[in-house]
């Protein structure tokens, strides 16, 4: 059964956070091996599962990758194209100039916000090797938002 | 938010007549609790004492007393801080610097007539905590929840559930301190919304943000620090009356026995004085302190602005605004000092909660967890991991499988190749924490896949199992898929043993400390250069050509005097040229470090450069 379903939720990219919480929350609820305490092992099992799904769909990029997955693309042997790796060292070199970091924050969101709209295009149209290549780009782009952030809190 | 919360299936356990108590095993003082009808309730001793100092006076001749400092024993405190903690970790001036055993390495408590290890001495708080309950409670208790920090790590953990089981009880489950307290306000306060608990312990420091609505407590992020809690204040305390030595005198264990009570005293009498003034003596030299609240303040702001950075991300982490939170739950007795409530006040503009003593709020919660666990309830407890959980790739590099703050229990499936034709073994190095380099994160466990059938690299599947449980508790296993013959290897992280022998090793050590040890660590030692040995090879055989002839000259025939020492099963030499082999292979690690974060950067995962 694939996440989404595990969850009683529609196999899309757009998601519903207060549904997903609700359902979360009654599946737990019905599965959680507290609530079993005669039948423990079969509740870990599901919980481990509802848990997995929960935290992987949560996530903006990692229920891009997820979707991905869906359509048998194997994520692994993706080549990275020639722009997004010049792009990225381009990103890198203005980590290090600190008076820029919050201007960066906020550029580096607006491009993962883009490259979700692309990637919704390409599933949608049925172009996994583009939205394989949006994924790629949306991963690096978390992972530098968050060194971003660090940079800024420490 | 409203949810709509179906009614939980059957929930009733059959063991109806049993109870099972609630442990808080704290730093400076442990508590025992029990509950009736979500009625919770701290077991007092004799004398109407809430309250265990987490202290064990050794005598001797043998015989031992646990909660109070006796004169002519030999006392052991804050154990809490040594739970699963090796040699390495050791690195503060505490009380028990004068008793831990140094020439092995290891941490061992030597008292002098008597090796005791943090394990056997957590113990003996269990015993007499338990001994408490069933007076009290007139019947034998076998079952506890024991609550731990939200922040202890795999080993802390497996060594606090250790501890319990020696002393005879069953841990039906650990739980995280803050979510414990949470458990018990929001049950007794009936406290909906977005909480965020701080609690700051004798020697511990956790902060959660949790979601509380209609029975149900979802932790959303959790953070702390565990090396950061209210005794250090006391030790800054300390420090300032050593200035006032002139003599410099050699400070004995009571002296500074004495001090901590002295700077403890201090401490607290700050709640309601502003200021302090007392005489004393300590080594032939008579002292005189004053302290005025704002100098005090200004002496322990640094380690309450440490705090407040952990607040800060563990507020980021749930991913929730500050006005979003309906509540702050201070727990431990250290929050007493009016400090934290100003600065917390200020930084989320809502008023501190202290309605219930935060002395014993984490005990009345394991109490309450301890029912649901052996009654039945209709509250649910969602806990997160607070570390993240990683493997060790190429070039050092921690890969992280299980995210910190992902729900428990949880199991997520990676699979390997093998990155070389023939290849009939994998090595693995678990770790845990936020780092990007696996040197600067935990090491949980090494251990290495063998009979794997040879054939062309890449061909091989090795599906990887990690698996958190609901105690925060992680099991590793390793399986290998193509040929049928299935290979499972399920390894607790404590260097590599199973249950089973730490078992036997619990029972050696309590028998013969001195030689457990030894052994323990010689097997640590051997696995660490294996490890080191492989690991090299594998990278000199992909990376040769970042290595000078000389270079390699001298790595080769370093690495065949380590192979022959550990042949000899000689520890010390082990070591020794583990760390002249490490020193020699830096400049390569660097330069192959360099490659592979470039790489990694090029957004290239680990297969295809093992490829």
């Amino acid at each position: 059964m694939d996440y989404f379903t595990r969850l009683g939720l529609p196999v899309e990219y757009d998601l519903n956070q207060a549904l997903l919480e609700k359902k979360y929350l009654e599946l737990q609820k019905k599965f959680h091996p507290d609530q079993h305490l005669d039948n423990k092992l079969e509740a870990i099992k599901a919980t481990m599962e509802i848990n997995a799904a929960y935290k992987i769909l949560k996530s903006d990029f990692k229920r891009a990758e997820y979707i991905l997955s869906l359509h048998d693309v194997n994520l692994e042997k993706v080549k990275t194209n020639h722009e997004f790796l010049i792009e990225a060292m381009e990103d890198r070199q203005r980590l290090e100039s600190p008076q820029d970091l919050n201007s960066l924050l906020h550029e580096i969101n607006d491009q993962i916000d883009a490259s979700i709209i692309k990637f919704k295009q390409f599933i949608a149209q049925k172009d996994t090797a583009n939205a394989a290549q949006e994924v790629i780009r949306l991963r690096y782009k978390n992972k530098f938002l968050e060194e971003i952030e660090f940079k800024l809190n420490s | 938010m409203l949810f709509d919360i179906q009614e939980p299936g059957h929930n009733k356990h059959s063991s109806q007549e049993s109870v099972a108590i609630g442990i808080d095993l704290g730093t400076t003082n442990s508590l025992v609790a029990y509950s009736i009808n979500q009625q919770p309730k701290i077991i007092a001793d004799k004398s109407g004492n809430n309250i265990l100092p987490s202290i064990i006076s050794y005598f001797s001749n043998g015989s031992k007393v646990v909660g109070i400092k006796e004169k002519e024993a030999v006392v052991l405190s804050s154990i809490k801080r040594f739970m699963g903690k090796g040699i390495d970790d050791f690195d503060r001036s505490s009380l028990l610097a004068g008793y831990v055993k140094t020439n092995q390495d290891s941490l061992v408590f030597d008292l002098g007539f008597k090796k005791v290890t943090p394990i056997e001495a957590s113990a003996e708080i269990f015993k007499l905590l338990k001994q408490r309950a069933e007076q009290h409670l007139q019947k034998p208790i076998t079952q506890a929840v024991v609550t731990v920090p939200a922040y202890f790590d795999d080993n802390a953990r497996a060594a606090t559930k250790y501890g319990a089981h020696l002393a005879g009880l069953h841990v039906l489950r650990l739980i995280n301190e803050p979510t414990a307290a949470a458990l018990a306000y929001g049950l007794d306060k009936k406290a909906e919304g977005m909480y965020v608990i701080y609690d700051l312990g004798g020697g511990t420091f956790d902060v959660s943000v949790l979601n509380m609505q209609k029975g149900v407590f979802q932790v959303l992020a959790t953070g702390g620090d565990v090396n950061l809690g209210g005794d250090d204040i006391d030790y800054l305390l300390v420090d300032l009356f050593k200035q006032k030595l002139v003599k410099n005198p050699q400070l004995t264990i009571q002296d500074l026995n004495f001090l901590h009570s002295y700077a403890r005293k201090i401490k607290e009498s700050f709640s309601n004085n502003s200021e302090v003034d007392i005489n004393f003596n300590i080594a032939d030299e008579f002292i005189n302190f004053k302290l005025t609240d704002k100098k005090f303040e200004s002496l322990i702001l640094p380690i309450i602005e440490r705090t407040l950075v952990v607040v800060r991300n563990v507020v980021r982490d749930g991913k929730i605004k500050i006005n979003q939170v309906k509540g702050v739950v201070l727990v431990g007795g250290s929050t007493r000092l009016k400090l934290i409530k100003t600065k917390l006040d200020e930084f989320f503009q809502t008023n501190c909660l202290v309605d219930i003593n935060p002395d014993e709020v984490v005990a009345l919660g394991a109490a309450i967890q301890a029912e649901s666990l052996t009654k039945g309830s209709d509250n649910l407890l969602i806990d997160v991991t607070p570390l993240s959980l990683g493997l060790e790739i190429m070039g050092g590099l921690n890969e992280k499988i299980i995210d910190r703050n992902t729900p428990i229990p949880i199991s997520i499936i990676k699979e390997f190749t093998t990155y070389q034709d023939g290849q009939t073994a994998m090595w693995f190095h678990i770790v845990q924490g936020e780092r990007d380099l696996a040197k600067d994160c935990r090491s949980l466990a090494r251990f290495e896949l063998f009979n794997i059938p040879a054939m062309k690299a890449g061909m091989a599947r090795v599906v990887v199992n990690f698996t958190i449980d609901a105690d925060g508790m992680l099991t590793v296993s390793a399986e290998e898929m193509i040929t049928g013959t299935k290979q499972i290897i399920d390894i607790k992280p404590s260097y590599g043993l199973s249950a089973d022998q730490i078992e036997n090793m619990l029972i050696d050590a309590m028998n013969n400390a001195d030689l457990d040890v030894t052994q323990r660590l010689l097997i640590e030692s051997k696995i660490n250069a294996l490890f080191v040995i492989n690991m090299l090879d594998k990278a000199i055989k992909e990376d040769h050509e970042l290595l000078s002839n000389a270079e390699f000259k001298n790595i080769k025939s370093q690495t065949k005097l380590l192979q022959q020492y550990i042949d000899q099963s000689d520890r010390n030499q082990i070591e020794r040229h583990l760390q002249l082999l490490e020193d020699l292979i830096k400049n390569f690690s660097d330069r192959k470090m360099n490659k592979y974060i470039k790489l990694a950067l090029q957004g290239k995962n680990i297969k295809e450069i093992e490829n």
